[in-house]
C-alpha cells in the first residue's frame, strides 16, 4: 500500500534510513498516526507542543518519524524540520469540515518550499473512523491534488485510532501496481526485458509482479525509449 | 511531458496520456499520480471498517444555527459517534452521552454539557461559554470569555485564547459513570488545572482556576424541567460527583502531603472512594489523583522499597493513586489504612518527613508514563 510502495522505490537497498515528516493541522491525529506506526498504545495521547520523534523498523526499512506540533502559532516552525525528508507525510482530519480550507492552504505552502521539492507526498486522510468523515477521493478534489506536477503523491483513507490504513504492510496485489512514474530524485525500476510489439513501442515488465501479474505491462513511445540511457533506469519527468 | 500507457488500459480518453497521468472514473477519483500498470480496474477496493458500515444522516449529530433552545442528546442517543456543534447562540446544551470527539464552533453565550468524549473537545471561535466537559484532549482557539469545569486526561491547551478559566469536572446524572468507562476515560485521571497556552502573553495570563467551592449550577444550570431533558436526574453536589474533586495546581494550604495507592482488585475504585470520603470528613484535601499502569521495574524506583509483594501487585492491573494534604494527614491516613482497609492491598506514606518524596516519586513516575 502507498506508504511501503513509496519506500521500495525510494531505496533499493531497504535497511536503510527513511526519514519521514508527519505535518498537518493540530487535532489531525499526527501523533495518533506516529504511535501506531511504533505499535503503542495510543488511548494517552497529549496535543503535541514541541515534537516527537520515534525511529521505527518497518519491513525491512528504519523510519526516523517526525512529529511536529500543528497549532496555528508553532507553524512557522515546521521548516526546521524540512531538511533531508523522505516522505512528507500530510495528515488531514477528514471528519473537520471547517477546516479543509485552512489545511488546504497549509498544504500548499509545503508544496511551495524548496526545502520539499520534489519530496513524494503521502495524504492520510485520517479519521474516516467519524461518521462526518469525507472520503478520500472527495479530499483529494477538494485540496486539487490533480494540479500536483512535481512529485509523487498519494492519498490515502485511514484512521488512525484503528490502525487501518497506517501500517506499513506489504500488500503484495498493489505493490508494483503503481506508477513507474518517477521524479529525477526518486524512482528505478530494474527491467527484465523488452519485447516490441506492433505499436512501436517497447514493454517492460515489472519484475517485482513476477507470476501473479503476467502480462501487466506498460508501454513507452519509442521516441521515450529512446531518450533512455539503459534498460535499468527508467525515469519519466512530468 | 511523460508519455506512457499500458497496452491493456481501459482508459477513455486518449488524450489524457498527454498530461500527468491521473485516472478520473467515475468511481475512483483519483487518489494518486499513479498509473496502473495493466488494467484500470484493479483489484476491489480494499474493504475497511468504515465501509462496512451502515450509512447514517450526518445531520442527526450536528447542532447548527439554534438560538434561544434547549438541544442535546440524551443517554444512549449519541452512543460514541462523532459530535459537532456550530453557530448556536443563547442555547443550553445537554450532550449526556459519551462520544468520538466534539468539535464547537462560532457559539455565542452558551452553556453546555458534554459527556465523556474519547478523543478531542475543540472549542473555535466561540464566546461567553460556560461547560461542563470530560475528554481525553481539550483544546481552544480564538475563544473569548469561557468557563470550564473540566476533566481532562492530558494537559489542556488553549490557543490565542483569553479571558479562560477552570474549574474541577463536578456532575452527575446515573448513566454518566458508565459513559465514562465507554469512553476509555478514567475518573481518576484529570489534569483540569495545568493549561498549557500556545500564545502566551507578557503581563497578562489567558487563563486561570476559577474560585473554589464554584457551584456549577450557576454556571451551567440543570435542564429545564419542562424540556426533553427532565428525564435526566442531573446533580452538581460535589460529593456525588462521579469525578473526585481535586485541589490541583491550587495552592496548598500544608506542606504535609501522603501518598495513599491502592493495587488493582475488585474493589479499587470504591475503595478510593472510600478513602476520599474518609479523609476529606476528617479535614484533608485531595490535591491529585492518577490512575496508571506500573511495571515490575518502576516499584523500587517509586516506592523506594524491594518489596516483593509489591512487585506482584502491580501486574494485576493499573493502580490508583492519591495525594492527600493537611496537617497531620501521614498519621491520618495510616489509621484509615488500618481501620478502614486492612487487607487491601495498598501502599501509604510512612512518615511525614519522606511522604512528600513518595508524592513526587510517584506522580513524576506518572506523568512520565502518561506522556509520549
Amino acid at each position: 500500500m502507498g506508504l511501503l510502495s513509496i519506500l521500495r522505490r525510494l531505496k533499493q537497498a531497504p535497511e536503510q534510513e527513511v526519514r519521514l515528516l508527519l505535518l498537518g493541522l493540530d487535532n489531525a491525529g499526527k501523533t495518533t498516526v506516529l504511535k501506531q506506526l511504533a505499535a503503542e498504545d495510543i488511548s494517552h495521547i497529549t496535543p503535541t507542543q514541541g515534537f516527537n520523534i520515534k525511529s521505527v523498523q518497518s519491513a525491512g526499512f528504519k523510519l526516523n518519524v517526525w512529529d511536529i506540533g500543528g497549532q496555528r502559532k508553532i507553524r512557522p516552525y515546521w521548516r526546521n524540520y524540512f531538511e533531508n525528508t523522505d516522505v512528507l507525510i500530510y495528515v488531514i482530519d477528514s471528519s473537520d469540515r471547517k477546516r479543509f480550507e485552512e489545511t488546504s492552504l497549509e498544504l500548499a505552502e509545503l508544496l511551495e518550499e524548496e526545502t520539499l521539492a520534489t519530496v513524494p507526498l503521502l495524504i492520510f486522510a485520517n479519521k474516516q473512523d467519524l461518521m462526518t468523515a469525507a472520503p478520500a477521493s472527495e479530499l483529494a478534489e477538494s485540496l486539487r491534488l490533480h494540479t500536483i506536477r512535481d512529485r509523487m503523491w498519494q492519498v490515502q483513507a485511514c484512521s488512525a485510532l484503528t490502525a487501518e490504513g497506517i501500517q506499513v504492510n506489504i500488500e503484495t496485489d498493489t505493490v508494483c501496481k503503481r506508477n513507474i512514474a518517477h521524479t529525477a530524485r526518486v524512482g528505478i525500476v530494474a527491467c527484465s526485458r523488452f519485447r516490441k510489439s506492433g505499436n512501436a513501442g517497447i514493454y517492460f515488465t515489472c519484475p517485482g509482479l513476477k507470476k501473479r501479474a503476467r502480462g501487466t505491462e506498460v508501454c513507452l513511445s519509442k521516441s521515450r525509449y529512446d531518450e533512455i540511457e539503459s534498460f535499468n533506469r527508467v525515469m519519466v519527468d512530468f | 511531458m511523460g508519455c506512457f500507457f499500458s497496452k491493456k488500459s481501459k482508459r477513455k480518453s486518449p488524450e489524457k496520456e498527454e498530461r500527468a497521468p491521473t485516472t478520473t472514473s467515475a468511481e475512483t477519483a483519483s487518489t494518486g499520480n499513479a498509473v496502473p500498470l495493466g488494467n484500470n480496474s484493479e483489484e476491489a477496493p480494499k474493504q475497511y471498517s468504515w465501509d462496512k458500515r451502515e450509512k447514517v444522516d450526518p445531520k442527526d449529530y450536528m447542532l447548527t444555527g439554534l438560538k434561544d433552545v434547549t438541544v442535546g442528546r440524551l443517554p444512549g442517543k449519541l452512543n460514541g459517534q462523532q459530535f459537532v456543534i456550530q453557530e448556536c447562540e443563547n442555547c443550553n446544551i445537554y450532550v449526556f452521552d459519551h462520544s468520538a470527539t466534539i468539535t464547537i464552533d462560532d457559539c455565542v453565550n452558551c452553556r453546555i454539557v458534554l459527556g465523556p468524549v474519547k478523543g478531542s473537545v475543540f472549542f473555535r471561535d466561540c464566546k461567553d461559554i460556560k461547560c461542563v466537559v470530560a475528554c481525553q484532549q481539550f483544546r481552544t482557539r480564538d475563544c473569548k470569555k469561557m468557563e470550564v469545569f473540566l476533566c481532562c486526561a492530558t494537559q489542556p491547551i488553549i490557543e490565542s485564547s483569553t479571558g479562560m478559566k477552570f474549574g474541577c469536572f463536578q456532575y452527575y446524572y446515573p448513566e454518566l459513570a458508565f459513559h465514562f468507562k465507554d469512553a476509555g476515560l478514567s475518573i481518576f485521571n484529570n489534569n483540569w488545572s495545568n493549561i498549557h497556552d500556545f500564545t502566551p502573553v507578557s503581563g497578562e495570563t489567558n487563563w486561570s482556576l476559577m474560585p473554589e467551592d464554584s457551584p456549577v449550577l450557576d454556571f451551567v444550570p440543570a435542564p429545564d424541567p419542562e424540556s426533553d431533558f427532565k428525564s435526566v436526574r442531573v446533580s452538581a453536589d460535589p460529593a456525588r460527583s462521579i469525578v473526585p474533586l481535586t485541589k490541583g495546581g491550587r495552592y496548598k494550604d500544608s506542606e504535609e502531603s501522603c501518598l495513599f495507592v491502592f493495587f488493582a482488585g475488585e474493589y479499587t475504585t470504591a475503595n478510593a472512594r472510600k478513602l476520599i470520603d474518609e479523609a476529606t470528613a476528617k479535614g484533608f484535601v485531595l490535591i491529585q489523583t492518577k490512575e496508571v499502569s506500573m511495571r515490575p521495574e518502576d516499584v523500587k524506583r517509586v516506592f523506594q522499597r524491594d518489596a516483593d509483594d509489591l512487585t506482584e501487585w502491580i501486574t494485576k492491573g493499573p493502580v490508583i493513586a492519591l495525594e492527600m494534604n493537611g496537617d497531620g494527614v501521614v498519621e491520618a491516613c495510616k489509621n484509615i489504612a488500618s481501620e478502614v482497609f486492612s487487607g487491601t492491598k495498598l501502599f501509604v506514606s510512612d512518615n511525614k518527613n519522606t511522604s512528600s518524596q513518595d508524592v513526587d516519586n510517584f506522580f513524576n513516575f506518572a506523568d512520565m508514563q502518561m506522556g509520549l
